[in-house]
């Protein structure tokens, strides 16, 4: 019954990517922080850090896809998946300052066995309590990102000469909706999330591109999910060029809408739009992140204890910005 | 001639010392890293954080909480708060540092606990931890009478409790050593054995703990070693350095060894900040920071030879 339930509720959320013009009403958007004092405001900020094991093809059910996080307390037994090793989380020149390297896994095997790799993240998640009920609630965020560093290095080469393909991914994260699935204050089951996220393949080319991505979390803890649809912007950036970032969640029209601007170029507005007979209700996740992450590759076979890939990147934040209505209950 | 009673105490001490160390079972403590590389080796080492999970005191029942918060649906009034963070080779050492705020809304709650590591995994069998630590820099705020505390630590799983015809049940026995800094008793040096509650070590209990009679300097180099002896149920902690003699402490524990191998094999370098939690539920009073910033080097394990 619940299956049922659970199915039907994500076939209502089939979202369809369209290419639209700036649209919406204009709403007011308000300075949250530029990041001016001289260390991260616990006020507003509390900083993360994560690894998430891959998605393995025999284990985990057709459309779902890992990304929570491992556990990390003492109690954990072992990690699986990727390691963060150096990182700074700090503010910089009145910016903040995110950068991390991340080792691929040991234990992959055969890489085709994966849907995804394991990867690494770190970041800081809003924390002002004035917003944790969700009233008034986050429709929008919105920042300045300047991605100002994405290598790898691979250890040795891959037995069969292929070239593994890490990513790395900057960006804006936010859960912005619950599709009436939650049973709990702690169940986010049916919260719908969305990203949006500068781009690098290190291992192919320096180019950054941009993308807009929705997903749905399809158990308690947000461990599993249903990606529902993913817009690509035409632009493209290099590192070291600032570039804004702007999202919202516009329920009435049923949509998200995700926009580039900044680098000498037009702005550039996608949107991801659902049908959806499922009134919304607030998400269960206090989730509104800058993040920046890791996804090393791997070679497609190996049996070695040993990872093979360290990515490493650093990214810069600021002038983040959101609902005027949200900023004023923070004041 | 005969030799004064002093000096005669101090050779037949001397004596009795070089024999003792004869007939002690040869150990050999292997260099894990120095951290001589340029970067850290994440072949050897993952780097984490955290926040420990804010518990109710009374659910506690005199216990610690020891797992990991879920970020994502706790109350960020109720939690601690990691902001800066760092994790780098500094010098052919390795620098943790983080700086973390304590509760808005603290009262009667366990005091949370930021923490930033470096991990390893190792098979069972260890009886012996080394690493040299140095404390460059740590601030402990108060909350108005309430303190805050800061740890550089070692802590590494050694054993498990439990009924072995149920491995559920089993519950890790694990000893930290720390150079600790408190808001209102200062610079002490502490030597803990702890034993998970459960499998998943959600909530850990003290089953003994010790401190030193010397302390620790900031910016000096100190050894730290704890030592697992089976055959006399109890941990040895040792340190030496800092401008200060050289100390060793001993905890005994009675639980039994049902499980020679625990269950969870870490080995952590590791920073812990502890800040006072405040009654403010409006946000008046700012949350106060903790600040921990410490090098680890040359670090060594032992493992038990059959």
């Amino acid at each position: 019954m619940r299956r049922n339930r659970l199915a039907a509720g994500l076939a209502a959320l089939l979202i369809v990517s369209l290419l639209l013009p700036v649209g919406g009403p204009a709403q007011t958007l308000g300075r949250y922080d530029d990041f001016d004092g001289r260390t991260i405001d616990p006020a507003r900020w509390r900083g993360y850090e994560e690894t998430v094991r891959g998605t393995h093809a025999r284990t985990t059910p057709v459309g779902q896809y890992e990304d929570g996080p491992e556990d990390k307390s003492p109690g954990a037994a072992y990690s699986f998946g990727a390691r963060n090793a150096e990182r700074r989380r700090q503010v910089v020149s009145s910016q903040l300052r995110l950068a991390l390297t991340t080792w691929g896994a040991p234990f992959l095997f055969y890489v085709g066995d994966w849907r995804t790799l394991p990867k690494g993240r770190i970041g800081v998640r809003i924390s002002d309590p004035e917003l944790a009920d969700h009233v008034p609630p986050i429709h929008a965020m919105a920042a300045k990102l300047t991605l100002t560093r994405a290598s790898v290095e691979q250890a040795r080469p891959c037995p069969g000469g292929d070239r593994p393909s890490s990513v790395i991914a900057a960006g804006l994260v936010g859960a912005f909706f619950n599709d009436g699935s939650s049973r709990s204050r702690t169940d986010r089951t049916g919260d719908v999330m969305a990203a949006l996220m500068a781009r690098v393949t290190p291992d192919a080319s320096a180019a950054m591109s941009v993308v807009g991505t929705v997903w749905r979390c399809a158990d308690r803890r947000c461990r599993l999910i249903n990606r529902l649809a993913e817009a690509s912007f035409a632009r493209t950036s290099a590192l070291g060029i600032p570039i804004t970032l702007a999202m919202r969640w516009q329920p009435d029209r049923t949509r998200f809408l995700f926009r580039v601007s900044g680098d000498d170029a037009p702005a550039e507005t996608r949107a991801l739009a659902y049908s959806s007979t499922i009134s919304a209700g607030p998400p269960v996740g206090y989730v509104y992140d800058l993040r920046l992450e890791n996804r090393p590759g791997a070679c497609w076979w190996y049996g070695s204890t040993t990872p093979q890939l360290a990515v490493s990147s650093e990214a810069r934040f600021d002038n983040v910005r959101l609902d005027g209505d949200a900023v004023v209950a923070t004041e | 001639m005969r030799l004064p009673a002093v000096a005669r105490a101090l050779f037949l001490a001397n004596a009795v010392l070089f024999l003792a160390a004869q007939f002690t079972p040869a150990q050999t403590l292997a260099l894990h890293d120095d951290f001589s590389a340029a970067t850290i080796d994440g072949s050897r080492w993952t780097a984490y954080e955290y926040v420990a999970r804010y518990v109710r005191t009374a659910t506690l029942d005199g216990g610690w909480a020891h797992s990991s918060e879920d970020m994502a649906t706790s109350n960020p009034a109720l939690s601690v708060v990691n902001a800066h963070a760092l994790v780098r080779i500094v010098s052919g050492q390795v620098r943790l540092a983080l700086t973390t705020h304590g509760a808005r809304e603290g009262a009667g709650l366990a005091q949370g606990n930021g923490r930033l590591g470096l991990r390893t995994f190792g098979a069972a069998g260890l009886t012996r931890m080394r690493a040299k630590v140095t404390v460059t820099a740590s601030t402990v705020e108060p909350c108005d009478e309430q303190p805050s505390r800061s740890r550089a630590q070692l802590l590494a799983h050694f054993f498990g409790d439990g009924d072995p015809a149920e491995p559920i049940t089993q519950r890790d026995v694990f000893a930290t050593l720390s150079l600790q800094r408190h808001t209102f008793t200062g610079d002490r040096i502490v030597g803990v054995v702890s034993r998970c509650r459960d499998f998943a070590c959600t909530v850990a209990d003290d089953l003994g703990f010790v401190e030193f009679a010397r302390s620790w300097a900031r910016g000096a180099a100190h050894v730290l070693t704890l030592t697992h002896q089976p055959d006399r149920s109890r941990f040895v902690f040792t340190v030496s350095g800092g401008g200060a003699p050289a100390e060793t402490r001993a905890v005994p524990y009675t639980v039994p060894v049902s499980f020679d191998a625990p269950r969870s094999r870490i080995r952590d370098l590791l920073v812990e900040a502890s800040p006072a939690a405040c009654a403010s539920p409006d946000g008046a009073v700012p949350r106060p920071a903790v600040t921990m910033d410490a090098r680890f080097d040359d670090v060594a394990f032992d493992m038990a030879t059959e």
